[in-house]
């Protein structure tokens, strides 16, 4: 029997994992794979002047990127490159899923949805935890923990009240042009920005500006739209690719977890082998679920055989704002940025009732026919956009916060099908606005029209499924994120948390997985 | 229709595609790649667009009116795909990325261009009436 059996290998399972290393482990994951696990070394316009087998990576023998060509559910630009498209491959596959006014984005790969993030990595501090029952010196020392581990740019500036301290963190990014624009007049403007709620200051991000552990800082070549192996950002696989050479930990491939039963002194796992088709039972002291928000529903629904629960569903509504940065028309392309967000802003004020949170970027590495048809000019007029107006292309991205509501859920419809619902949905926009009007005194121009309302779901940051704090009740965990009702399984993703802030989720998912992990080590 | 047919179309097409946006003849490796990526993504062959490479088209004209009443029309979609491959050969890369500062000269080519695409968007609307596209 293991100690304890973690399912999945994104980040939720590899910060539990990395703190009981020195446990009897098994990891179990269906563990998806890109075809081939290229790593691009070339800066990408030098790849894409020069190098003739680039439709290789960028569309692919299958023709993955134009995968929004023919399809109403869009897929983010992020996610559809041929050598990425891995990290969401199936997702309605091993069980149906039904929606309604949501697209899901679930993955079976190994190292989960993470192997495409941005890589922002933000601390909750007690102004986000304020419906937790932790608090963030319940987590702070797992957050420095994992900094120490995983490796973080950034820097102290404004947004350090609102983004905790740098201890530990490497040198921040190198700014790009657009980036560098918008953080000069804010240092030139900051009374007037902070008189409009607006606080500007540089991300922390899971970037490696000095070497670690045999990983090379980042030498700007922005290639991560088109491959999951950038030895500068994290990805999970990274600690798991450590993990499984140690001989008391048990990686298995290719399970698919169906559920999970709870006997004396453990509990059973029951899963599928993809590759025989045959049911095979794993036995372990403690279970720690890391499928994913929505992929742990549907793990605990199952077991449970329930068909009738619903369970809320948090995803942080997003917008986006395109905003064109008048001094760098004509400009040309930009070297020196780095492809992700470089800059972050956080609003406080009367036109929305809690912190907004902004991430701010340019469109450097992404193909030009991804955003080809969104400029209106006829087909030569918007190939003239594509090379003038691009390099001044500032998109900014606004997260708001999600709290549990009666039509956000999800739902088994029966034992194989998920069905999700997601419609009571806010109206937003006067945010945007604002920043709009304010940013306009800096050189940047956009208007209202231009602001795109995201489908929910496409944030990608879910959460919610079985929240910790009411300590009575079936479907909730405990402080501890062990599950009640019940005597060692855990729930140690995004499931736990009882809201959503609008700061990404990630770093904190992973900091209470670790915590969670700790107090289960003690147990064992 | 049979393979030979389409296949036949599907070159018609790029090549004139093609010749009207880059004013170049198409590139084999594009056109090969143009053709299997319409049998995936657009198997089913679309008289409309027959018509227009028969007629030699304002293909540019027809596409914008119709992109600004329906986005995800056919022949925006075959533009798209053509575009997408276009962008991935080196030969074009000066074409979609600006490798020297033209401040001054991109005002100009911008303002030029929306003169020209308010031109092609009326003439778009008269052809798409002519040719009964809505
Ligand atoms: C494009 C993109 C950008 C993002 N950017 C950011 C960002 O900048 N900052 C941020 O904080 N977050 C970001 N995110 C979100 C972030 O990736 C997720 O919050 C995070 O990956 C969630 O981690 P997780 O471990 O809970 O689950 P996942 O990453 O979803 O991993 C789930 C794991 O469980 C396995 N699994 C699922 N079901 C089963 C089953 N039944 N049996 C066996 N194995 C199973 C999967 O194979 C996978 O390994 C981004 C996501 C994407 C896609």
């Amino acid at each position: 029997m293991y100690d304890a059996i973690i399912v999945g290998t994104g980040p939720s399972a590899a910060a539990a994992a990395l703190e009981l290393k020195d446990r009897n482990l098994l990891i179990l994951d269906v563990a998806l794979k890109a075809e081939k696990d290229i790593e691009l070394k070339e800066n990408i316009f030098d790849l894409r002047k020069n190098d003739k087998d680039q439709q290789d990576y960028l569309i692919g023998r299958e023709f993955e990127s134009l995968v929004n060509i023919d399809s109403t559910d869009l897929v983010s630009v992020k996610l559809k490159a041929p050598y990425v498209s891995h990290v969401i491959k199936n997702r309605s596959t091993y069980y149906k899923i039904k929606t309604n006014n949501f697209s899901p984005y679930i993955s079976f790969a190994y190292g989960g949805l993470a192997n495409a993030w941005g890589a922002g990595a933000y601390i909750y501090t007690d102004y986000d935890l304020k419906d937790f029952p932790v608090k963030n010196p319940d987590l702070q020392p797992f957050y420095d923990k994992l900094t120490r581990h995983i490796g973080i740019s950034g820097k102290d500036d404004d947004l350090t009240p609102f983004f905790g301290s740098s201890k530990y963190l490497q040198k921040e990014l190198d700014l790009g042009n657009n980036a560098r624009d918008i953080y000069r007049s804010y240092e030139r403007r900051k009374r007037f920005f902070k008189k409009k709620g607006m606080t500007l200051g540089r991300s922390r991000l899971t970037v490696l500006t000095e070497g670690k552990a045999g990983r090379r800082p980042c030498n700007y070549e922005n290639t991560g739209y088109f491959s999951c192996n950038i030895p500068y950002v994290y990805a999970p696989t990274i600690t798991f690719n450590q993990l499984k050479t140690k001989p008391n930990i048990c990686l298995k491939e290719g399970f698919l977890v169906e559920s999970f039963a709870e006997q004396k002194n453990g509990v059973t796992v029951t899963t599928k082998e993809l590759k025989t088709g045959k049911r095979v039972v794993f036995k372990g002291k403690k279970l720690l679920l890391a499928a994913g928000t929505i992929g742990t529903g549907q793990i605990v629904l199952s077991s449970f055989k329930d068909t009738e629960t619903r369970l809320p569903l948090l995803d942080n509504p997003f917008t986006v704002t395109p905003f064109v940065n008048l001094r760098n028309i004509g400009t040309k392309i930009d070297r020196t940025g780095y492809e992700g967000v470089q800059i972050n802003m956080i609003y406080e004020g009367p036109r929305y009732p809690h912190r907004v949170q902004g991430s701010i970027s340019s469109y450097i590495s992404p193909l030009r026919a991804d955003v080809f048809f969104d400029f209106p000019f006829a087909i030569k007029g918007n190939i003239a956009c594509s090379r003038y107006l691009l390099p001044s292309l500032t998109i900014l991205l606004l997260f708001y916060p999600d709290f549990p509501k009666k039509n956000n859920y999800i739902k088994l419809e029966d034992q194989n099908t998920l069905y999700i619902n997601y419609t009571d949905v806010e109206e937003y926009g006067a945010v945007e606005k604002h920043i709009m009007r304010s940013l306009l005194r800096s050189g940047f121009f956009s208007a209202p029209f231009l602001v795109k309302y995201q489908p929910p779901g496409s944030s990608i940051h879910y959460a919610g499924t079985i929240p910790m704090g009411r300590e009575d009740r079936k479907y909730f965990v405990d402080g501890n994120c062990r599950m009640n009702n019940t005597a060692n399984v855990y729930i140690i993703d995004g499931s736990v948390f009882p809201v959503l802030p609008a700061k990404n989720l990630t770093f904190t998912i992973m900091a209470n997985a670790m915590r969670a992990a700790h107090k289960i080590k003690k147990e064992l | 229709m049979t393979e030979t047919n389409d296949t036949a179309n599907l070159i018609q097409e790029a090549e004139y595609f093609y010749q009207k946006i880059f004013a170049a003849p198409v590139p084999r490796p594009i056109l090969e790649k143009y053709i299997a990526a319409n049998r995936k993504k657009m198997p089913r062959p679309d008289e409309r667009i027959r018509n227009l490479v028969l007629k030699k088209a304002d293909i540019e004209a027809v596409e914008m009116a119709w992109r600004f009443k329906s986005p995800r029309n056919v022949l925006t979609k075959k533009i798209h795909i053509l575009i997408y491959l276009a962008e991935t050969t080196p030969e074009n890369f000066s074409l979609f990325f600006n490798t020297k500062n033209k401040r001054f000269s991109s005002f100009i080519v911008l303002a030029g261009h929306f003169v020209r695409s308010m031109g092609k968007f009326l003439k778009g609307k008269f052809l798409l009436k002519r040719y009964n596209l809505v």
